[in-house]
């Protein structure tokens, strides 16, 4: 009993999740030259429905071995351009860690906006009227950022480090319409036989 | 021959042998024997198949809520009716089962074909009594078989051709035992059992019957009136003061709305023997009775787990004591007690077999409540009660021993069936099951009615797309084999009647729709317009419900059960009508549909998991001598005793194991009755063992209380009681 309780617990909670792996190349506006990056992250999404979506990523240096440099925060808002198909999500991004393109030498601040196009290739087509039980769907997104690292207070230098990232990866959405809003309704039949109508 | 031309020699016979071995014939199905000569008259033979499974298989009928069979209340079994004439031959066949798949009738006409047995799949109706408690694991289609289909999901090889290969063993025991018979049926109305569940959208169809009084909605809406007319206040010398009353049953009990929207119809073919050269069907006896009524035999909660055969399980053995009794015997007050349920104290050659299809009864539920056995048991000898009644109203005399018999079968692609004369008529291409139905019937609820959307009447506020109002229910990817594409309808003229089988559950108006289509299409033929038209539904597939388009926008449990859109009622009514037309030899535009009688292939892609429990053998034990004991189990007394566990296969086989109760009848030692009847239960009970229960069904002056009986257990393992009184309850002045 306790193992389907938590089961199910675990099935409403993580209805409107999203795993998203991706990799690319940050750049920086400044002229450092370009760096490989692979990112992870996880964020939630509204099952069938515009709606904010919030996340966090991780993003790491591939140099050598793979280096942890930043954690963002993400708060955007989804647009089914096509619902079911593809997905536009401009955002704003709050972050610590460290530039991708040079190291800053202690912990930096940063800001930036994002958008984010991402396109169904498999699974639930969540635009079609259907009860989904659980809808899985895996996506290929294109990730682009664009902002500024606050060098720490440490550094010499108080000049901004621009950076410009551009992602591709795969997106692996979960979402139930067992917690998502309703689509239809219960009609007071009986009342509008009785008066001859239609139900 | 010098060795090289020898050597080209061998090769080039060795060449011939193998292509001669590639093009021998494949041996598979024997030659068919020729149908019987039926030149003489009707030729008939009917059969039990007992097909109760072993245990631990899922129950099938509740969806995610059925339980996994523990324990066996009335074993399960099909009546197998072979009939033959007109140079045609026919098995209909009831069984104790929820639903027919396709896998299992083909499998079943596989196996008969191997023993040359001239029943193909167009002229073999397994008919489904709808029980809620017989065994999963037999259905192709994948909804059916994996993940919220029943307890335990899967798709079991086995367990199809277990159920095939005790079906298909009667039809070759009934066809080699074929003899000269007299057929004919008989029909009435059988109010005050049943009441239509899904009432408001019963209310919403629009009338377009001929006979008023033949309409079940002009009869519901009339009872309505008149109950309200009842109630309310009567002004003197009114018309409502001057005698206008509602509809009652034969014994005069009101009938509500629900209680007349329902199809009442009870429906007899009667089967009896006559002798080799008699033409007359006077002397003719009666050996076998196949009835059909419309109702949903679920008078157990979905809360059981033992297999059993529910109401109609219940009334087949109740119809089969009285039938089986004796004219002569009717003052012996102990026979008659024992034949008010079963006819096992009767011999095996004396005895009446009762097979009982299931009508028109996708809305209609039996009205008992609350659910429970003893509730069933007393609705289903009800029912027995009037099958057996009907059945003798038909003298010997007016039965027929020639006549017509003649099938027809047609396999109809359901995707994007055309259902009206405009070619862009059009059922949806894929099947959908609507989220309501995921809460199960008024009378069966899930526990997914926590969610609003699994409760009846849930629907999309605007349509879309061909399933209109449906929001259609899903768990993964959708695939083609999700749900049956291909189902047959048959029309099959008997005697003096006509049988229309239908591969689902029909509501009342559908069924009626259906009916006034094809008697339509007869009307001034050789088939007499009052002559019985029984519809089957439950036939060959299992395609769930047909609700008419009105109340399909309800989405209520039928409606969102209706897989292939508002229209298959449509859909269904003219391919009837197109059947009625080819049984009076009109033209048949079949296309796009195939031809008639000519099974289609069926592609499968059911996944195959092993539920049928693996061989347990035993040891020869024995069993420990059992006291038997008198206990109150839910408010029905009964014996019972307990034994060690035994393996969960022996309740496949009564060779392994039966129960038997002993005791005197006229001074003689014998057995009274056993596990076939309907008082016997078996179960799995706690620390590895069996409870062996017996329920006799006692009346207040029972001729059997106070004698002495035995329970026995026989088979692999053999014990006796010691003899005990049947000490029956008090009943206070």
């Amino acid at each position: 009993m306790i193992a389907r309780c938590t089961l199910l617990f675990l099935f409403a909670a993580l209805s409107g999740c999203a795993l998203t792996v991706s990799g690319a190349v940050a750049g920086a506006v400044n002229g450092q030259p370009s760096v490989p990056v692979l990112s992870a992250g996880v964020s939630s999404h509204a099952f069938r429905q515009n709606a904010p979506v919030f996340g966090f990523r991780l993003s790491s240096r591939i140099a050598e071995g793979l280096h942890l440099r930043s954690g963002l925060l993400h708060g955007g808002y989804d647009l089914r351009v096509v619902p079911g198909r593809f997905a536009i999500e401009p955002g704003l991004d709050l972050g610590a860690g460290s530039p991708l393109t040079q190291s800053s030498g202690g912990l930096s601040a940063y800001g930036g906006v994002g958008l984010n196009f991402r396109l169904r290739i498999y699974g639930a087509d969540d635009s079609e009227p259907a009860y989904l039980v659980a809808a899985t769907a895996l996506e290929l997104v294109l990730i682009t950022r664009l902002g500024a690292w606050m060098p720490p207070e440490s550094a010499h230098s108080r000049a901004l480090v621009t950076e410009l990232a551009g992602e591709v990866g795969l997106r692996f959405a979960f979402g139930t319409d067992i917690v998502a809003a309703a689509q239809g309704e219960i009609v007071d039949t009986r009342s509008r036989i009785d008066a001859g109508a239609a139900p | 021959m010098t060795p090289r031309l020898l050597l080209r020699v061998h090769m080039a016979l060795l060449l011939c042998l193998l292509t001669a071995c590639a093009s021998a014939p494949q041996l598979s199905a024997a030659t068919p024997r020729p149908i019987p000569d039926t030149s003489a008259g009707y030729l008939a033979s009917v059969k039990l198949a007992d097909i109760t499974p072993p245990l631990h298989l899922s129950l099938f009928g509740h969806g995610p809520e059925s339980r996994v069979a523990t324990g066996v209340r009335t074993r399960l079994r099909c009546e197998v009716f072979v009939l033959a004439g007109a140079s045609d031959i026919v098995a209909l066949v009831p069984c104790d089962l929820q639903s027919i798949s396709m896998a299992l009738q083909r499998a079943v006409a596989a196996k008969l074909a191997h023993y040359g047995v001239p029943i193909g799949a167009d002229r073999l109706f397994l008919m489904a009594t709808h029980t809620h408690a017989g065994p999963a694991h037999y259905f192709e289609a994948r909804r059916y078989s994996e993940s919220f289909s029943s307890a335990l999901p899967g798709y079991d090889p086995t367990v199809v051709d277990f159920l095939a290969g005790r079906i298909a063993g009667a039809i070759v025991d009934a066809f080699a035992s074929l003899e000269p018979a007299c057929l004919g049926w008989q029909q009435r109305k059988l109010e005050g059992l049943t009441y239509n569940r899904s009432y408001v959208p019963f209310l919403a169809n629009k009338q377009r019957t001929r006979a008023a009084d033949a309409d079940p909605s002009a009869r519901a809406s009339a009872a309505e009136r008149a109950q309200q007319a009842l109630t309310a206040p009567i002004e003197p010398n009114t018309p409502q003061a001057l005698g206008r009353t509602a509809p009652t049953t034969d014994e005069g009990t009101v009938l509500s709305g629900p209680e007349v929207a329902v199809d009442p119809r009870l429906s007899v073919l009667n089967v009896a023997r006559r002798a080799p050269d008699a033409v007359s069907c006077k002397d003719a006896r009666l050996i076998g009775v196949l009835a059909v009524y419309g109702m949903h035999p679920t008078g157990v909660p979905n809360t059981n787990d033992l297999y059993h055969g529910d109401i109609y399980g219940f009334a087949t053995r109740a119809a089969e004591g009285r039938l089986s009794l004796p004219a002569q015997a009717n003052e012996d007050r102990e026979l008659a007690a024992w034949a008010t349920e079963s006819a096992l104290v009767f011999p095996e050659s004396e005895r009446v077999i009762v097979g009982l299809a299931n009508g028109v009864e996708g809305d209609v539920s039996p009205k008992l409540m609350p659910q429970s056995f003893s509730a069933a048991r007393r609705h289903g000898r009800a029912l027995g009660a009037a099958i057996a009644n009907l059945s003798r109203t038909l003298p010997s005399e007016s039965l027929h021993s020639q006549g017509p018999l003649k099938h027809l079968s047609w396999d109809l692609h359901f995707p994007q069936g055309q259902f009206a004369d405009d070619a862009g008529s059009r059922l949806c291409k894929s099947a959908e099951l609507g989220v309501a139905a995921g809460g199960g019937a008024n009378d069966g609820p899930t526990r997914l009615r926590i969610l609003p959307e699994a409760n009846a009447g849930y629907r999309l506020k605007h349509a879309q797309g061909c399933h209109g109002h449906k929001l259609p229910l899903r768990a993964g990817a959708a695939t083609h084999f999700d749900f049956p594409e291909i189902a047959p309808i048959g029309l099959t003229a008997i005697a003096d009647g006509l049988l229309a089988n239908a591969p689902g559950e029909m509501t009342t108006v559908t069924g009626q729709r259906i009916r006034d289509g094809i008697v339509a299409r007869l009307a001034h033929t050789a088939f007499a317009h009052d002559q019985p038209l029984v519809l089957v539904g439950l036939t060959n597939q299992y395609l769930q419900y047909f609700a008419t388009r009105e109340e399909y926008d309800f989405q209520y449990y039928e409606g969102a059960s209706t897989l292939y859109g508002p229209d298959s009622e449509a859909f269904l009514t003219r391919h009837f009508a197109r059947l009625a037309d080819a049984l009076v030899g009109r033209d048949l535009h079949t296309r796009p549909q195939p031809q008639l009688n000519a099974p289609e292939v069926i592609a499968m892609d059911p996944r195959p998991v092993r539920r049928w429990p693996a061989d347990q053998e035993i040891d020869v034990l024995d069993l420990e001598p059992a006291h038997v004991k008198r206990l109150l189990r839910d408010g029905t007394l009964g014996w019972e005793l307990e034994i060690d566990r035994l393996p969960l296969l022996f309740t496949s086989d009564r060779n392994l194991f039966q129960v038997q109760i002993i005791g005197l009848l006229h001074g003689v030692e014998t057995v009274l009755d056993d596990d076939r009847g309907a008082s016997v239960e078996v179960r799995e009970i706690e620390h590895r063992r069996w409870r062996v229960r017996w329920i006799p069904d006692l009346s207040a002056d029972d001729a059997r209380c106070g004698r002495s009986f035995k329970i026995a257990v026989s088979g692999r393992n053999q014990v006796i009681s010691e003899a005990f009184p049947l000490t029956c309850p008090r009943v206070l002045p």
